[in-house]
């Protein structure tokens, strides 16, 4: 109980400095001028993805090898009788409705990740919401076809990695060419970034769901 | 009024604090942990938006879409480790009296 109360008080504290540091912070003045002022370099339309792909891409970059390891963290624990479905007690039925839904569902989160990869140079949108609605589709498909498992195999583990190959093999690039480490060429920048968001939406789409499912890796078994 | 969204993130994540030591139980503990990471994003993007200016600044934005990603593989990874320790132990409480 004395631990408890103490935890509490702590809590609090915790809660008053950050107020305190964080409640005027907001009166400051932010990046917004300086990103304005170097967007047209950077090869986007959009703020948000000229800081993720471009200005601050080594976040990003960092980001993407973080879920990675992530995924690899989850496959390298030991599991007894690997079969990568959700129980069969959450399983729904399979009623007309999820047969007919399922497939248009599907194609419709394709095309709407397709349509965020391709929004983000210009307005919100970008890799990080293509590949959740693709992960999301995925979750969809296994919980509603009982058939249906995590893919395994060399194609399946390059989705995973093709985001992180794609920024590393850049990052290699452009500091081979002499431009400096992630340092975008002057013309070809859109090219360059529309084609590592693809690849990152793969990843992205792909690991999350791999998380996902990894979590629930029995077959039957239920809940305990 | 911004202010607002600080001090909730403030209050949450002292919430979220309490809630990751308090709790015995290890799920209990990744929920508190989750919603202390909110926290921090929410006072992230209450810092985005500054007083007189428009347009709120991006950088902040870019880093919480970094950050939720990162507290997804986090999360996922905990609960991947917590399903271990429940097959070996068959109980994903921490007290010891059980």
């Amino acid at each position: 109980m004395l631990i408890k109360a103490l935890l509490a008080v702590g809590a609090a504290g915790t809660f008053a400095l950050l107020a305190w540091v964080a409640v005027p912070l907001q009166r400051d003045v932010g990046l917004q001028a300086l990103v304005a002022d170097q967007l047209a370099h950077s090869g986007a339309d959009h703020e948000i993805t000229a800081v993720l792909l471009n200005f601050r891409s080594f976040d990003t970059l960092l980001e993407v090898g973080v879920l990675l390891l992530a995924v690899l963290a989850t496959r390298a624990l030991p599991t007894s009788g690997v079969d990568h479905v959700l129980p069969t007690a959450t399983r729904p039925a399979n009623t007309l409705l999820v047969e007919w839904m399922l497939p248009r569902m599907l194609v419709m989160a394709v095309v709407v990740a397709g349509y965020l990869v391709w929004a983000g140079a210009i307005r919100t949108g970008g890799a990080f919401q293509a590949g959740t609605v693709l992960a999301a589709a995925g979750v969809l498909l296994l919980i509603g076809r009982a058939s249906a498992r995590l893919p395994t195999g060399a194609a399946w583990r390059l989705a995973l990695a093709v985001g992180l190959l794609a920024f590393v093999g850049f990052a290699i690039g452009s500091g081979l060419i002499g431009s400096g480490l992630l340092t975008y060429p002057t013309s070809g920048a859109e090219l360059l970034i529309l084609a590592i968001e693809l690849g990152m939406t793969v990843s992205i789409g792909a690991c999350f769901l791999q998380l996902v499912g990894g979590v629930h890796d029995r077959d039957g078994e239920g809940g305990r | 009024m911004e202010a607002v969204y600080a001090l909730v993130g403030a209050i949450l994540f002292g919430a979220g604090l309490y809630g990751m030591f308090a709790h015995r139980h290890l799920v209990r503990k990744v929920i508190a942990a989750n919603i202390a990471t909110s926290a921090v994003f929410l006072i992230l993007i209450a810092t985005a938006h500054s007083g007189e200016e428009t347009v709120a600044d991006p950088v902040p934005q870019a880093l919480v879409l970094t950050g939720i990603v990162i507290a997804v593989s986090v999360t996922a990874f905990a609960l991947v480790l917590i399903r271990h320790f429940v097959d070996l132990t068959g109980t994903a409480d921490l007290d010891e009296e059980r």
